[in-house]
């Protein structure tokens, strides 16, 4: 059913389009590694902080008032950036098993991140009330951390299957 | 055109053909030069954007 309509996408005059310019997938993919930079290195400082990798700076609640809100624009960007590159090339997206894997785990980030934030926004020392909280802030440093990598690398292994 | 021999050297180093002939050597770096050019960017971007007065109100520096 992918594979059906994989090659219905690929066969649309918008694909057809976007694949006759030749720096189309280029800036597209720039502009996709770009976000991902902000996502990353946003995401990356919450969780060295719910770790106790870093202890200094300004309280997390601060920090991801300031952070969250630009991971999800950056989330934005990948989504509209992303789609546009599985227009112009279907089957090399969606038929592609390090590219399913990728979306399940993007997946799973987002919810552990709205799941973050929602806490964070609801009681600003949520990660700090009592060593239990402590312990799942640190989980979920390290599950989100785990994720980040493994969705870069995912990424990456889409041109390697 | 033949490549400068300083490439042919460098190409012919162990290092250079493990990386070539193993299948998951060469996405492994790769991996790691992206994983890493996602931290520089990000956190220079974030910096930068302080200093023009557009970044998170989050810490002081100095003048």
């Amino acid at each position: 059913m992918i594979q059906q309509f994989s090659d219905w996408l690929a066969a649309t005059s918008l694909s057809q389009l976007f694949a006759g310019l030749g720096w189309f997938v280029p800036t597209v993919q720039t502009i996709h590694i770009l976000s991902i930079a902000v996502v990353v290195t946003t995401l990356g400082m919450l969780d060295f902080r719910l770790l106790r990798l870093i202890r200094s700076g300004p309280p997390l609640a601060t920090l991801a008032g300031s952070f969250i809100p630009w991971t999800w624009r950056a989330l934005v960007v990948l989504l509209v950036s992303g789609i546009l590159l599985i227009i112009t090339e279907p089957n090399r997206e969606l038929m592609n098993d390090a590219f399913r894997l990728k979306m399940l785990m993007v997946a799973v980030l987002v919810v552990l991140t709205f799941v973050f934030q929602s806490a964070t926004t609801r009681e600003p020392g949520y990660w700090s009330a009592s060593p239990a909280r402590r312990r799942l802030g640190g989980a979920l440093g390290v599950a989100s951390l785990v994720l980040c990598v493994s969705i870069v690398a995912a990424g990456r292994l889409i041109a390697y299957l | 055109m033949a490549a400068p021999a300083i490439m042919t050297w460098l190409e012919h180093r162990p290092f250079a053909i493990a990386i070539a002939e193993s299948t998951w050597l060469f996405p492994i770096v790769e991996t790691l030069h992206v994983l890493a050019l996602t931290v520089v960017v990000g956190s220079v971007a974030m910096m930068d954007l302080r200093l023009l007065g557009l970044g998170a109100e989050t810490a002081r520096y100095r003048r």
